[in-house]
């Protein structure tokens, strides 16, 4: 009975001193996935949501300074496998401090993978995170299946990025946004290249799209709601006739982070549901 | 334009002075740097750390301040003396060679060529060299900078080559056209780029010393090293070309030659420095009107006064970028800008209040 218990203690103490206490993490995903898991952050880059107002933030991800980290005494620093510069990250290991770098997410299996080795890296259950994304994911498709009963084809969604004064920016394929809306039971109104490119006004029309995708930042930089129609060649649009929009949160929609199902689960109802 | 006046005697007679102030200035700015930065090292530490290779054991320091100091602040701060020294010689061969003070390396096609070849590696290089192995895929982008801002002021100066001579005009006019020419290109990227190649192509193009570990710094040092040894030899003839191009003639100076050698320097030094840490502005603009300014105009004082003073700006300028923003850092390019271009205005005020 001695016996067991102080294996237990010494078991404990050895997950105590390995699980990491002063985590710098970067990138919004990963960012949020720490946070979601109740994980310590010390410092997160300026693509993160900052757990308080008082977390310092250690710049953009791809342009960390090494000193500025390590000024920090992170024990584990976490991150998309973009963060850099290569010189500063390599500094980083060199000093002794834990470097995790994970894959982009992509997709929603994507997103599954990373939580789970965010989970991994902080030494903290992701489990119930992954099944309540799942849980999500599968009401999503069943709201999906009924809507699209007998052969109802999918909407077509545009997702816009709108800076200011600028011409839209549109998701082609191999997008965040390209791969939400896939999730979503949609359609992605542009086809035919991949990346963020601008639409010209004739090609918007060409595109047809039932629903146009926004976030809030956009559609603040559009001039609001009535703005983003105004957009030449948009009131030629299915979508701008019903004026059917649907804004979801940038880091939500588009971060694949712990908040992904949520996300899928909101952008079907707004699609499917009514 | 002052730079037509005369090599002064007080001047010169004031120039052991003059460059002994600079020399304990660009020393103070690199102890100083040495000593300022995100992570706390006390100056006991310091000591103790730079002491130990040398089998000196006077106090202590503890492991991880070591590593930050030998591998992270020390390449850093001798990249960024190495670097504004250079910038600083090149704009007083180009201020000389051009005999305008408002020449500057990237006048002639040094920064947007540069440029141009760095922002089609983070754009296409991805994909381009997706099968080269990573040590090859990180020096791309130097070797691509250099190879493009030396290609182009090569390319400057043979449209400026007219019947075998160096014309002035020319060069200046063909360095405007290249320039916009190289700015087109790189808004082109810009509109390809993906949000990733975009901030990766910002930072480059506002100029960093992040990227500064001890590789790069053997990598490019000696590049700088002959513009910086190899300068103060055409100070003598620069000194008769500030004459006229005739006048310079007569007195035995092969004026195409001279020509040819700053452009080589300057090709050499600054696609080095850019190679490296992307396009610091203003330091190469500033600084040789500083020291023509505090000493006189005469090369033998204004080319290592510049190296001098090049480098105590960035290592300065460099040291409050890695500061200010802790524990992110700014873009040094932006630092100097911001201190540069008010003081070139102020400059510019004092020379036509003197000639009004």
């Amino acid at each position: 009975m001695r016996l067991l218990s102080l294996i237990i203690a010494l078991a404990l103490a050895a997950t105590a001193e390995a699980a990491p206490e002063r985590i710098v993490s970067l990138g919004g995903g990963v960012t949020d996935t720490v946070h979601a898991l109740g994980a310590p952050i010390v410092a997160v880059d300026a693509s993160s949501p900052r757990p308080t107002d008082k977390t310092p933030v250690v710049g953009y991800y791809r342009q960390i300074s090494a000193e500025g980290v390590l000024a920090l005494r992170p024990d584990l620093i976490i991150g998309p496998d973009g963060m850099g510069p290569p010189a500063a990250v390599e500094q980083l290991r060199a000093a002794g401090v834990r470097v995790v770098q994970l894959p982009e997410a992509k997709s929603i299996p994507g997103a599954i993978e990373r939580i789970e080795a965010v989970g991994k890296a902080v030494e903290r259950p992701a489990d119930a995170l992954v099944a309540t994304l799942n849980a999500k994911v599968e009401e999503a498709r069943a709201l999906q299946k009924d809507a699209l009963q007998n052969g109802k084809a999918k909407p077509r969604v545009l997702f816009v990025f709108v800076h200011g004064g600028a011409a839209l920016q549109v998701a082609g394929g191999e997008t965040a946004a390209d791969a939400m809306i896939a999730a979503a039971g949609g359609e992605n109104a542009v086809s035919g290249y991949d990346g963020y490119r601008p639409l010209a006004a004739e090609a918007l029309v060409l595109a047809r799209p039932d629903v146009v995708l926004a976030t809030p930042r956009s559609l603040a930089a559009a001039g609001g709601e009535a703005g983003l129609w105004k957009t030449p060649g948009m009131a030629a649009t299915p979508a701008g006739q019903k004026k059917r929009l649907v804004v979801i949160d940038d880091n939500r929609l588009l971060g694949f982070g712990p908040d992904t199902g949520d996300a899928v689960l909101e952008l079907t109802r707004e699609l499917h549901g009514k | 334009m002052n730079a037509a006046a005369l090599p002064l005697p007080a001047g010169l007679r004031r120039r052991p002075a003059v460059l002994g102030g600079l020399a304990l200035l660009c020393a103070g700015a690199v102890v100083g740097a040495i000593g300022a930065g995100a992570f706390p090292i006390s100056p006991g530490a310091v000591i103790s750390i730079l002491l130990e290779p040398l089998g000196l054991d006077v106090l202590t320091h503890r492991a991880d301040e070591a590593m930050v100091l030998w591998s992270i602040r020390l390449p850093r701060v001798l990249l960024g003396a190495l670097i504004g020294g250079t910038i600083g010689v090149c704009g007083a061969l180009m201020q000389g060679m051009f005999r305008n003070p408002l020449a500057e390396p990237t006048l002639i096609g040094v920064g947007s060529g540069a440029a141009v070849a760095a922002a089609s590696v983070i754009v296409f290089g991805g994909a381009a060299f997706a099968s080269l192995p990573a040590w090859a895929r990180e020096l791309m982008l130097p070797v691509a900078a250099f190879l493009g801002g030396a290609g182009t002021v090569w390319l400057v100066h043979r449209i400026s080559l007219v019947g075998g001579r160096v014309s002035v005009e020319t060069m200046l006019l063909a360095g405007v056209a290249i320039n916009a020419l190289g700015f087109a290109a790189i808004g082109l990227f810009q509109v390809v780029a993906d949000d990733q190649q975009l901030r990766g192509l910002t930072f480059w193009l506002l100029g960093s010393l992040g990227g500064a570990t001890w590789s790069s710094l053997w990598v490019v040092g000696p590049l700088m090293a002959v513009t910086l040894v190899v300068a103060p030899m055409l100070a003598r003839a620069l000194d008769a070309l500030l004459l006229g191009e005739a006048e310079a003639g007569h007195l035995g100076v092969r004026v195409g030659r001279v020509r040819a050698a700053c452009v080589a320097l300057v090709a050499l030094g600054v696609g080095a420095g850019v190679a490296v840490a992307g396009i610091i502005g203003f330091i190469g603009l500033i600084v040789p009107h500083m020291i023509r300014g505090i000493a006189s105009p005469a090369h033998r004082t204004v080319i290592p006064g510049s190296a001098l003073l090049g480098a105590a700006l960035l290592v300065g300028a460099d040291a409050i970028a890695r500061t200010v923003a802790s524990p992110a850092e700014l873009p040094v390019g932006v630092i100097t800008s911001i201190a540069g271009a008010p003081f070139f205005l102020a400059i510019l005020l004092k020379t036509r209040r003197g000639h009004a």
